[in-house]
């Protein structure tokens, strides 16, 4: 049996150099476009009671989250996800500032995840959020900054889909549906279990019109076009309004040149709660789930006491980590300089490292007996041997 | 290219009938059943051949783009894939099951089940605290020999289920083959999922119609 010291919890994982390195580089990379763009890094702690994270999402989400007591029995937490320790950083610490207020993060989240289903109770996301501006303007750069990150950080081939709670809200306000109803509605097109969906709406009290239009509702994806089709079978304002928002979003995207990454879809869903317009997700081919999403949240930050608008993003970087290693599984040499020393030249050793490192080169420094050790594998790294 | 992946064992015939019957070529998969990826340039398709129970895994991660597979296994493993359509095949139900002639709740209800979640869930929602047993087959012993009360299962004719003095106490749920679909390959490969989907729904509905005329 193994003994207890090698083993790990499920769902988390080792982060090997090679690994390490590639994450880092994308940190870096997306991190540069960020600052560029006006977003400044914050940092929020990585455990906080329980009723924050609760705040704005459903009961149930409560199941995915690590929880543990502090020493007077109050219930904390790990972080979940990170936007809703930003609306309550923002709530506590900018109560009269000018907005709009851009900050952008770099962290790690936790949730009960099926691990033996290969997917991670840990796992590592960066995100800009743009707080204050109501319009769909702020939207539109929400998604232009996720669409520059991804191309950054080496994503070539990826689509963004875009969607608005408004179109399906907007629909089931204008009947007079029960809660219970509508959150079974919501859970069928969330899953896209169309096979209950249509049971659902078989026995739904509601118009033939609108039956038909949320029945096809998936079926609204693809260009501009769908968003002219949409409008013209819109019969209530708050789907209209959903769909003159979208348009004007896709006119600023284009002025931002991103259109050929743009796809509308009218059916698309999040799994949070407290989306409250535009929504997006972005998918790339050999990676299972999105690789970024995001969208408007306006009440969440109310609900910890400050009055904003908000709206913003996640790239999930296990996400894009994992595409590319697969695109550059070896190892390049990544080493500058080895600098090998006798007996006698230790002080000329460290000294020429020092050198080499204050001017910025890669610089290990090894005695003559361990170079013997060492294989060839390694040696190859170097790009340049000194022996002193 | 589209990767199905397909439930070997009850429902790969059906499955391969109702595919040949919409004009897609799957006759390597009858031929050659050691095989476990069969691919079909021609018409665009490659086909995983899985175990049941690990269709929703495959497609989950995008490996596979599609699957088919009982919902059964779909209320069992509660994967984040999407739904797509109603198969109708390998039509059975998920039932409790029990000896004959007892009734009411005890106090305290052990159910034994190769579908812990499902049956945790429907009696979650009963209002009725159970004790679930998981068993992987053959689960018509356990009352028989005194480990449950009762037992949650699949039935499809019932014989197993009378051999054994067991009779169907509730239904939880009608089950049929589904078509699931990975929910980033549901986008980047809308265009050839739909058309496939299209394909399929107006055979059913044709097949629906020819049982009424008959």
């Amino acid at each position: 049996m193994f003994s207890m010291k090698f083993k790990k919890p499920g769902g988390v994982r080792d982060f090997l150099p090679e690994s390490t390195r590639i994450k880092r580089d994308i940190e870096n990379k997306i991190y540069r476009i960020f600052s560029t763009w006006g977003y400044q890094e914050v940092l929020t702690p990585s455990f906080e009671y329980l009723e924050t994270f609760l705040m704005g999402n459903s009961f149930e989400f409560g199941e995915k989250i690590f929880k543990f007591f502090d020493r007077r029995g109050r219930v904390l937490a790990l972080r979940p996800d990170m936007t809703t320790p930003i609306a309550r950083l923002v709530s506590n610490h900018y109560e009269n500032v000018e907005f709009p207020l851009k900050l952008c993060y770099f962290s790690n989240v936790f949730r009960f995840e099926d691990h033996r289903g290969g997917r991670q109770n840990e796992m590592f996301q960066a995100g800009a959020e743009l707080i204050g501006w109501n319009e769909i303007d702020a939207d539109a750069e929400i998604i232009t900054l996720a669409i520059k990150s991804l191309q950054e950080a080496g994503i070539k081939n990826f689509k963004v889909n875009i969607g608005h709670t408004g179109f399906w809200e907007g629909i089931l306000k204008s009947e007079r549906t029960s809660e219970k109803e509508k959150d079974a509605l919501k859970s069928s097109l969330l899953n896209k279990d169309f096979v209950t969906l249509k049971e659902i709406i078989k026995n739904l009290s509601i118009n033939k019109h609108n039956k038909a239009l949320l029945l096809d509702i998936t079926k609204l994806h693809g260009g501009i076009d769908v968003l002219n089709e949409a409008e013209k079978v819109s019969e209530n304002e708050i789907s209209k309004k959903a769909i003159r928002e979208l348009k004007r979003l896709a006119e600023i995207l284009a002025y931002y040149g991103v259109e050929e990454y743009i796809t509308f879809d009218l059916g698309l869903m999040r799994d949070l709660d407290y989306y409250t317009g535009m929504i997006f997700e972005g998918y790339t081919p050999g990676l299972g789930h999105p690789v970024c999403g995001g969208g408007r949240y306006d009440n969440l930050i109310e609900k910890f006491n400050g009055v904003k608008p908000a709206t913003g993003f996640m790239i999930n970087i296990d996400g894009v980590l994992k595409v590319l290693e697969r695109i550059q599984c070896k190892n390049e040499a990544s080493k500058d300089i080895l600098i090998v020393y006798n007996e006698n030249s230790v002080g000329e050793g460290v000294e020429k490292a020092l050198d080499y490192r204050n001017r910025g080169y890669t610089t290990d420094i090894i005695s003559e007996k361990q170079m013997g050790k060492l294989s060839d594998e390694i040696k190859n790294i170097y790009k340049k041997i000194i022996r002193v | 290219m589209l990767t199905v992946a397909l439930s070997k064992g009850r429902i790969l015939d059906e499955t391969v009938d109702l595919f040949e019957r919409c004009g897609i070529n799957c006759e390597n998969i009858r031929n050659d059943n050691r095989k476990l990826i069969i691919t079909n340039p021609e018409e665009g398709m490659k086909f995983i051949l899985a175990k049941p129970f690990d269709v929703p895994t495959y497609v989950e991660h995008g490996v596979a783009d599609l699957g088919v597979v009982g919902k059964d296994i779909l209320l069992e493993q509660e994967k984040d894939v999407y739904e797509l359509l109603d198969l109708g095949l390998g039509y059975c139900r998920l039932v409790v099951a029990g000896p004959r002639g007892k009734k009411g709740y005890p106090r305290h209800l052990k159910i034994a089940t190769k579908f812990p979640r499902a049956a945790e869930k429907y009696y979650l929602e009963k209002g009725v605290e159970v004790e679930v047993i998981k068993l992987h087959g053959s689960v018509e012993l356990a009352p028989l020999l005194g480990l449950s009360d009762k037992i949650v299962d699949i039935v499809s004719t019932g014989n197993t289920l009378r051999q054994n003095n067991l009779i169907e106490l509730e239904t939880i749920s009608e089950i049929t083959a589904r078509l699931i679909a990975n929910r980033v390959s549901f986008r980047l490969k809308g265009e050839s999922i739909n058309k496939l989907v299209e394909i399929l729904e107006k055979n059913l509905e044709g097949n629906k119609k020819d049982d009424k005329n008959n």
